[in-house]
C-alpha cells in the first residue's frame, strides 16, 4: 500500500490515446461483425445465383465492369460481393464459435486442474502437452475425411484448438491467484470455492485469457480457411473465405480478383485482430505497466 | 450429584479451548521407503480463551504462532488434539458445519495489503460475508461496521490502492467484524503499519472490544503491542507453550529463562536502562530438528542435565502456568542479570542437538 490517493488518480485518468492503426483495426473489425449479423441483408443479389452470359465480370475500376456487380462476378456468373459477405459471415462466425468452444472449455479445464490438484491434475497436464504436441492441422485432415465433414466434427475441431493454451494459462494463473491473501481472505470468510473462483479469480484472471482470445481467434480464422481451401473444410453451396480462396486460384490468370478478394479479407481481419491484441496486452497485462 | 458436578454444569465451557493441539508441515517429498520429512509447528498446545478477553500470543518467527492461529480459528485441523468452540469440537475445514461457523470466528491475516481484492470497492468487499452466510440487510450492515471501524463515509466507494495502510487495515477488520463474530484472531495485524498508525488500531480495538464484546486472539513479535492489548500472554518457543500468565504478571515476573530474555531484549526508550538490554545466545535451532527435552536448554544458561533429558509441563506457579523445569527455585539467578554484565564462563551455547 505504498501507493497514495494522488499518485494513483492522474496515472487512471490518462486514458492513452488509441493510435490510427488500432483504430483502424477496430473499425474493420465492427465492419466483419456487422457482416457477420446481417449478411443477408446487405446482399444485393442471392450468392447461388448464377448468370452464365455474366461470367467473370471485372470488378469496379476495370475496363467491361458491370455496375450491378461492384466487385464482378466468378467464373458461374455469381456475384462476388454477396459471395464475399456470405462467406464472411460463415468464416467469422466459424472462427467466433471455434474461438469461445477452446476458450469455454479450456479455462474450464485449467480450473479443474487447478482446483482438484492429484491425478486431476496430472492427467489435464498431460492431456494439455498432448495436445500441444500434436499437428492438429494434421489430425483435423484426416478426421474430416475421416468422418466426413459434417458441420458439428468442423466446429469441435476448430473448438478443440488452442484449448490447451487457455488451459495452460488458467491453471498457473489461479494456482497463483488462490495464493493471494484476498482469495485466503474469502475463503476464510466461509465462502465456497465457485464463490472464490466466480467473484475473485476469474475477474483477476480475465486480462491475460482476453489476451489469449485475441491471438486465438485469427490463428481459428486461418485454421478455417486453410481447411476449406484444401477442401476439406466448408463444402458447396455454402461457401467460406478459404473456399472462395480456393476456387479463386484456379482463375488467377484471366480473374485475379475471385482469389484476391477473399484472401484480402482473410488477410486484413487476422492482421486486424493482431494489432487489437497487441493493443489490449498492452493495455491489460499488468506486468507491462509502469 | 457431587457439588463439583454441579460446578461443571453451571459453569459455562469458555468460548475457545484449544487441548494438546498439533500441527505438521511436510518439508520434503515422501520417499519410496520413507514418509515424507515433516516438524511440528505446534507441538501439545493447550489453553482457553474467556468471552470479551484478549489472548496475546508472542514469540520469535518460525516458532509456530501463526499455525496456533490458524488452529485456533479453524483454518487448519489438528493432527493430534482438539480446538473447542463454545465446548464443541471445531468441524473439519471446508464443511457446510464450518462455513457456518465463520460467522461467529473471523480471522485477519498478516499482510493486509493483498487480503483486499484490488478489483473491488470496500463496500462490496465488507458486504462480502453478509451475501455469503445469506444474512438480512447487507447494506445497513456494512455501513454500520464502516462507522464502526471508524473509517471515512467518503472512502467506502473507493478501491484498496486508494487507500493508506491503516485504512486497509480499518476495512479488512470492518469486514471481519461484519457477520458478528464472538471471537477475532489477528495474525501479526499492526506490524506492517507504521507505529502512529499502530496505535490508532490498538486503541480501535480496544473501543470494538469494549462495545461488542469480543474475544480477540493477538499474535505477535511485538512485546510492546501485546503489552497494550492483551489481558493474558502465552510466549511460544519452536511450538510450544513455555509460559502464559496474566499480562501484569508476565511482564513484572516472568518465570522462564526465555520469558525473561525476550523482554529483556525489547529495546527500552530510556537511557538509564540501556544496560540492562541482552540478546539471548544462539540462534533458535530448526524446528525440523528440534533439541530433546526442554527445546529451550541449548541456549538456556540456567539449563541442568535434567533440561536435556525430560520436556517440562506446564505447570502453575503463582498466576502463572510455566514449563521450566527450575522455575521457581529459591534463589534462582534472574536470566538478563547472568547475561548482562560480566559473562559468567558458560558452557557452548549453540550445540544443536538433532532429535
Amino acid at each position: 500500500m505504498t501507493d497514495l490517493p494522488l499518485a494513483a488518480n492522474p496515472a487512471k485518468s490518462r486514458t492513452p490515446r488509441m493510435p490510427a492503426l488500432v483504430m483502424a483495426s477496430a473499425i474493420w473489425l465492427s465492419l466483419m461483425i456487422w457482416v457477420m449479423l446481417a449478411a443477408q441483408l446487405l446482399m444485393p443479389w442471392d450468392f447461388e445465383a448464377t448468370d452464365l452470359l455474366g461470367r467473370m465480370k471485372p470488378p469496379f475500376p476495370l475496363a467491361g465492369y458491370d455496375p450491378a456487380h461492384p466487385l464482378g462476378t466468378d467464373q458461374l456468373g455469381r456475384d462476388l460481393l454477396s459471395r464475399l459477405l456470405v462467406a464472411t459471415q460463415t468464416s467469422i462466425a466459424l472462427a467466433l464459435l471455434g474461438t469461445v468452444l477452446g476458450a469455454v472449455l479450456g479455462t474450464a479445464a485449467g480450473f479443474l486442474a487447478a482446483h482438484r490438484g492429484g491425478w486431476v491434475d496430472e492427467a489435464i497436464s498431460a492431456l494439455i502437452d498432448f495436445q500441444a504436441a500434436m499437428p492438429w492441422f494434421i489430425v483435423a485432415m484426416a478426421v474430416l475425411a475421416f468422418l466426413g465433414n459434417a458441420m458439428w466434427v468442423f466446429l469441435l475441431l476448430m473448438g478443440l484448438y488452442g484449448w490447451e493454451r487457455y488451459a495452460r494459462i488458467t491453471r498457473g494463473l489461479v494456482l497463483t491467484a488462490r495464493e493471494q491473501g484476498y482469495a485466503r481472505a474469502v475463503h476464510a470468510l466461509g465462502a465456497p470455492p465457485r464463490w472464490i473462483y466466480a467473484r475473485h479469480i476469474l475477474p483477476n484472471i480475465l486480462g491475460p485469457l482476453i489476451v489469449q482470445v485475441t491471438i486465438n481467434f485469427p490463428e481459428t480464422i486461418l485454421f478455417e480457411t486453410s481447411l476449406s481451401f484444401i477442401g476439406l473444410g466448408i463444402r458447396p453451396p455454402l461457401t467460406s473465405l478459404g473456399q472462395l480462396l480456393g476456387d479463386g486460384r484456379d482463375y488467377m490468370i484471366n480473374a485475379w480478383w475471385l482469389a484476391v478478394m477473399p484472401g484480402g479479407v482473410i488477410f486484413l481481419s487476422t492482421l486486424a485482430m493482431s494489432m487489437l491484441g497487441d493493443h489490449l496486452r498492452n493495455r491489460l497485462d499488468p506486468s507491462l505497466e509502469d | 450429584m457431587s457439588q463439583a458436578a454441579v460446578d461443571a454444569l453451571m459453569l459455562p465451557p469458555p468460548l475457545l479451548a484449544a487441548e494438546g493441539v498439533r500441527l505438521g508441515y511436510a518439508t520434503g517429498r515422501r520417499g519410496w521407503f520413507r514418509p515424507a520429512p515433516r516438524f511440528l509447528a505446534v507441538d501439545g498446545v493447550s489453553l482457553t480463551l474467556s468471552r470479551g478477553e484478549t489472548l496475546g500470543i508472542v514469540g520469535e518467527s518460525g516458532c509456530g504462532k501463526s499455525s496456533l492461529a490458524r488452529l485456533l480459528v479453524g483454518l487448519a485441523a489438528p493432527e493430534a488434539g482438539v480446538v473447542r468452540f463454545e465446548g464443541t469440537a471445531m468441524p473439519a475445514p471446508d464443511s457446510a458445519a464450518w462455513r457456518a461457523l465463520r460467522t461467529r470466528l473471523q480471522m485477519v491475516f498478516q499482510d493486509t495489503g493483498a487480503a483486499l481484492d484490488p478489483r473491488l470497492t470496500v463496500r462490496t468487499q465488507v458486504r462480502e460475508p453478509l451475501l455469503i452466510h445469506r444474512q438480512p440487510d447487507p447494506e445497513a450492515r456494512c455501513d454500520e461496521v464502516l462507522a464502526q471501524v471508524r473509517l471515512g463515509a467518503h472512502l467506502w466507494d473507493r478501491f484498496p490502492r486508494e487507500l493508506s495502510g491503516g485504512q486497509v487495515q480499518r476495512v479488512v477488520i470492518a469486514r471481519a467484524l461484519a457477520p458478528r463474530p464472538d471471537l477475532l484472531v489477528l495474525d501479526e495485524p499492526v506490524s506492517a503499519l507504521d507505529v502512529s498508525i499502530q496505535a490508532q488500531i490498538v486503541n480501535l480495538l480496544h473501543d470494538l472490544q469494549r462495545d461488542l464484546g469480543l474475544a480477540y486472539v493477538f499474535v505477535s513479535h511485538d512485546l510492546g503491542v501485546v503489552r497494550h492489548v492483551a489481558h493474558r500472554v502465552a510466549v511460544m518457543y519452536l511450538g510450544r507453550i513455555v509460559e502464559l500468565a496474566p499480562k501484569a504478571e508476565l511482564f513484572a515476573r516472568p518465570r522462564h529463562p526465555y520469558t525473561q530474555a525476550l523482554l529483556a531484549s525489547v529495546p527500552v526508550a530510556d537511557p538509564a536502562r540501556r544496560g540492562a538490554r541482552v540478546a539471548i545466545p544462539g540462534d533458535p535451532p530448526s524446528p525440523q530438528h528440534p533439541p530433546s527435552g526442554c527445546r529451550f536448554h541449548p541456549r538456556c544458561p540456567l539449563a541442568v542435565p535434567r533440561c536435556a533429558a525430560e520436556a517440562p509441563a506446564l505447570r502453575a506457579l503463582g498466576a502463572t502456568d510455566v514449563a521450566c523445569h527450575r522455575a521457581g527455585e529459591p534463589g534462582l539467578p534472574s536470566l538478563a542479570a547472568m547475561l548482562s554484565g560480566p559473562r559468567p564462563a558458560m558452557a557452548p551455547m549453540s550445540v544443536r542437538e538433532p532429535a
